[in-house]
């Protein structure tokens, strides 16, 4: 018989924060440190703790109670369309050698904002896939309505507690 | 195998980045010509880290700017201070560049720069209140893009500031953003001529244009204390993306005669060795990705 292979959610929580790592720092210096590296992926960890922290909410809620290590590995493995995402924004900012902010150069392109708008479409869609494989139709379902929510909410509290939400609300010049 | 393979091709990308790069080619000393009994002095003052609303790491933000040969920056975050302590230590540690303290103090109202700040001034506050707790702790205030939609209530206020911001990278725009028009900061400028004028780049994340757009400040000592007072007396000069410069004339000369005596420095280039290290690091982290998708088990 066949063993499962072992679960490795931190492994797969390492490589989610080398590829965010990896977008800052290649699109900032044009090469790799390992320095940028380290301390950028200990400056974003709140990404993925918040994700983590929404998803362990929802499914708790939801009555999930078996195999965690599993779920959390899966989850995050399936960002996966998000990693090719900063991968190709790397590429682009490589390739080109812009001394100008990705925003500028892509801002008015139609076929950016479409891939974007795919990758995030995708990547919803592949969230709701997690949801059903480990809970009934139903409550897969509002588990996944909660964690967006839940999601949502804990930016807002970690945006309030680090003096950001004002600044953020406040309109733009 | 080939996540074996992926992950050895990356640790090898970041030692041979740290040999050619952080080891070799450091240790620069950061200090400014001397010209005409002044320091002339590169500087940004407006700068964002991820404890706000930017990208990177106080930290490397630091690193960045000694990369782009700024003798002087300035963290100013939303409403608070503590990322630009944060970063000052850090550069204290590693012979950084000469970080001033600062805040952009964003209100729906306007947005502003405090330089040279201790503790964050309190948004909620109006101008003059803002602007003597400013003074208070030996600060000066920058306008942050004076964009038309803020001047109505700027124009009223303005004697209560120090400097404007005149020039800022959305100059380079092909396409300038509606209500955010750079022509709009020099219109601004051009009606309170005795404001300070200043170039930010207003950094956010991405190479950016840290280190292409700077103040120069032509002061009499290379300190905080030093580079306010210059701001204060209006020795500044900027230059836009057609080489027009804003700030006196006698300035303007003295940069003249002095890069015709020393030429700027051009920024190096990556070599190909570092070229083919960060591409196969790209590969190898691709490789990484791609290996190994699992479906949820029980």
């Amino acid at each position: 018989m066949l063993k499962r292979p072992r679960d490795r959610p931190l492994e797969a929580l390492g490589t989610y924060l080398l590829v965010l790592a990896s977008f800052v720092t290649l699109t900032t210096f044009m090469k790799w440190h390992l320095f940028h590296l380290v301390n950028t992926a200990l400056f974003w960890m709140f990404v993925p703790a918040n994700q983590l922290l929404a998803l362990f909410l929802s499914l708790s809620v939801a009555g999930y109670r078996r195999n965690w290590a599993n779920v959390t590995e899966v989850f995050l493995k399936m960002q996966l369309p998000w990693y090719l995402f900063f991968v190709l924004l790397i590429i682009t900012q490589l390739s080109t050698e812009a001394n100008l902010s990705l925003f500028q150069l892509f801002s008015h392109q139609f076929s950016f904002v479409l891939f974007l708008l795919t990758v995030l479409a995708y990547s919803l869609f592949l969230n709701l896939v997690l949801f059903t494989r480990v809970l009934p139709a139903f409550r897969a379902i509002m588990a996944y309505l909660a964690y967006y929510i839940i999601h949502t909410g804990l930016y807002l509290v970690f945006f309030s507690l680090t003096d950001q939400l004002q600044p953020l609300l406040a309109p733009n010049p | 195998m080939k996540k074996l393979a992926a992950i050895t091709i990356l640790l090898c990308t970041m030692v041979t980045t740290f040999v050619l790069d952080d080891f070799i080619d450091r240790g620069e000393a950061l200090l400014p010509r001397r010209a005409g009994g002044y320091y002339i002095i590169k500087a940004d003052f407006h700068i964002h880290t991820r404890l706000s609303d930017g990208l990177l790491s106080p930290f490397s933000v630091v690193d960045l700017a000694k990369r782009n040969r700024l003798h002087v920056i300035a963290v100013t975050e939303h409403n608070i201070v503590w990322p630009a302590q944060w970063a000052r230590w850090y550069s204290q540690l590693v012979g950084g560049p000469l970080v001033i303290p600062g805040q952009e103090v964003t209100s729906k109202k306007y947005h502003f720069v405090a330089l040279g700040i201790e503790k964050a001034i309190d948004w909620r506050l109006d101008l003059p209140s803002a602007k003597q707790q400013i003074q208070e702790q030996g600060g000066l205030a920058i306008i942050a893009h004076p964009t038309r939609r803020y001047w109505s209530r700027l124009d009223p206020l303005v004697s209560l500031f120090d400097a404007v911001e005149v020039i800022h990278p959305v100059m380079f725009a092909a396409k300038m953003p509606r209500g955010f028009s750079w022509h709009h900061m020099v219109e601004f400028y051009e009606r309170h001529p005795h404001l300070t004028p200043i170039a930010s780049t207003d950094y956010h994340h991405f190479a950016g244009y840290m280190g292409s757009i700077y103040t120069l400040v032509f002061a009499r000592e290379f300190s905080q204390q030093g580079i306010i007072t210059a701001i204060k007396q209006g020795n500044t000069l900027v230059r836009d993306k057609d080489g027009r410069t804003y700030g006196r004339a006698a300035l303007q000369k003295l940069v003249n005669s002095e890069e015709s005596k020393n030429p700027d420095r051009k920024k190096k280039k990556p070599g190909i060795l570092t070229l083919v290290v960060t591409w196969a690091g790209l590969f190898a982290l691709l490789i990484l990705l791609l290996s190994g998708n699992r479906k949820p088990g029980p």
